[in-house]
Formats: C-alpha cells, structure tokens, sequence
C-alpha cells in the first residue's frame, strides 16, 4: 500500500482558497509550482517560448479542472502532468521540425574551441530527433535531477518505463551524436 | 580515432549534460518569474470568463437535466401508448368492418338482416356481433 502523501499546510490552504474561487488561492499556486512546470515543459518542447506556452495552458488547465482536483493528492504533481500533457500537445502541434538535418560524419577537431558550439548545435539538432517523451526523460532526469519515480508521476507513465525510456533515449542519443569524430 | 559520447551505461557524459543544462535552464531572473505569474493569471482572467469552469463531474451537466428528461421521457411515452391504442382500434374497426362485409354477404336466407337499415357503423357492428353470438 502506497504511503499517504504529505501535503505541505501551505499548499492545501492555497488549494483551498483557490476551490472557494478567489484567486489569490491560485496566484498563490502559480508562485509556488510554476519553475517545476516550466521545467516539465522545456523538457518536453523544443523553444523556450513554446514551454511558456504550455506553462500557461497548462495552469489554465488546471484552473478550469481546479473543482476536480482531489485535495488528497499533490497539487504539484497533479499540475505537472496536466502541465506535461499541455506540452505534449503543443510539441505535437509542431509537426514541422525547425532542426538541420544531421551530415553523415562531421570532422570536429579534438579539443578545439568551436568543437562545444559544433557539439552544442548537434545535440539541439538530435534532441529534435527524439520522440517527445524519450527528450522529456532524459532532460528531467540528466539536466532537472528528477528521479524515474518523479518523471514516471509528471508524465503518467510507470516508474520503471521512465527508467527504460532513459535507457533508450541515452542509446538514441549517443547514435545520433556517434559520427563526431576527433 | 573515434570520440564516442557515452552517455549510457554509468553517468552521463559531463559535457553534454553541460550543454543539455546551458540549453533547458530556466530563467534565473526573479522579475522573469513574476512576468510569467502575472501572465497566466491574465490569461486565467480573460479566458476564465469566456469559458465556464469544468464541472466536477460530467454527470453533474446531465442531474440539471434530469427532472425535465424525466418528464419528456413520460410524455412521450403517453403519446406513444395514445398512438398504439388509436391504431389498435382502427385495426380492430377494419377487421370488424371486413368480416360484417363477410357475414352480410354470406348471409343465409331466411336470416333477418338486422344491419341493412342502419347506416350507423357501431350499431352494425353490434348486429353483426349479436348474429354471430346466436348462431
């Protein structure tokens, strides 16, 4: 059985203030969850602007489902899944793919100066190459630190599909980036 | 000689987290924060009053309904049994009509046509019900 989950005092009175319908409740809400759902977003979308585009959505969201909300729960991880699907959809909406097609093998001298922007262009160009939620894994976990359990609750899926989804997503990358030589 | 970036299994390789995290931080500017505070709860405001509130449940949009589908559901099925009946009695009224026809054209001789004088339907219908009760 799973343990109760401990619901910070501050957080239930923000819910509950925002359930009755005053604002402040949720202003409160937004102050206290919206880098956590930014970052959920980033790691999802590919520009800065589209994750505050589903940050936004995503708290709109979650205001017009606020009479949903289960006050037995986290409002944190409640928000970051709507949050995680708001992005999803945005991600999905954006068909076409701004990023360069990768050459057959590049020449990057070792060591050299330009090899981190070469590097750096590179890994924009294979992050778009991954699937939205292997990108979303391997973000949330390498660069946000969260572990497979906390990605598995944002994103609605397993824990231990969160952990495999890294593991795929890390082999994808390395062949995506496995043509850098030096 | 070939530079893998190994990212699986053990750690990831340190650069690429680097630029990974260069590229997916998020602003460090406080003033950034409350620009995107005060641009959701705009957003909330404007759309907020366009768009009603997601009921807490489905089923609570169909309960408002339910006093009046009730009472449609009644009257329609009142009108539905008035229209069955009618049509149950038309029916009757023709096959009544089609075996007086029968009867009158079988008629025996010497039997009393009760009906010929009448041109009332109900009272026809009667005769031709007492000529076959009392044979």
């Amino acid at each position: 059985m799973a343990a109760p989950i401990r619901i910070p005092d501050e957080e239930k009175e923000l819910v509950s203030l925002a359930q009755s319908g005053d604002e402040r409740g949720f202003a409160g809400l937004v102050r206290l969850h919206q880098r956590r759902a930014y970052a959920v977003a980033r790691s999802i979308v590919m520009t800065h602007e589209d994750a505050e585009d589903a940050v936004q959505d995503g708290f709109l969201r979650a205001h017009q489902a606020l009479d949903r909300f289960d006050t037995a729960q986290a409002f944190g991880a409640w928000l970051n899944r709507i949050v995680a699907n708001a992005a999803l959809d945005l991600a999905r909406r954006r068909k076409v793919r701004t990023t360069q097609e990768l050459p057959e093998s590049l020449s990057v001298p070792f060591r050299d100066p330009a090899e981190d922007a070469e590097l750096r262009q590179r890994l924009v160009a294979a992050l778009g190459e991954l699937p939205e939620r292997a990108r979303a894994v391997i973000v949330l976990h390498d660069v946000e630190g969260y572990t497979h359990m906390e990605i598995g609750e944002m994103l609605d899926i397993p824990g231990g599909t969160a952990r495999s989804d890294l593991h795929h997503a890390r082999q994808r990358l390395r062949g995506l980036l496995s043509n850098l030589r030096g | 000689m070939d530079r893998k970036i190994h990212l699986e299994p053990g750690p990831a390789d340190a650069r690429v987290t680097q630029h990974l995290r260069d590229l997916y931080s998020a602003p460090a500017d406080p003033a950034y924060w409350d620009g995107l505070e005060t641009s959701i709860m705009s957003r909330i405001a404007h759309y907020g009053e366009a768009l009603p509130r997601v009921p807490a449940s489905w089923w609570s949009v169909l309960e408002r309904w339910t006093m009046p589908g009730l009472a449609a559901a009644g009257l329609l099925f009142a009108l539905a049994g008035l229209a069955w009946s009618r049509d149950q009695a038309a029916e009757l009224g023709t096959t009544y009509d089609a075996f007086a026809d029968a009867v009158d054209s079988e008629m025996l001789p010497g039997a009393v046509n009760v009906v010929t004088s009448s041109r009332d339907g109900t009272a026809r219908r009667e005769a031709v019900f007492r000529y076959v009760l009392s044979h």
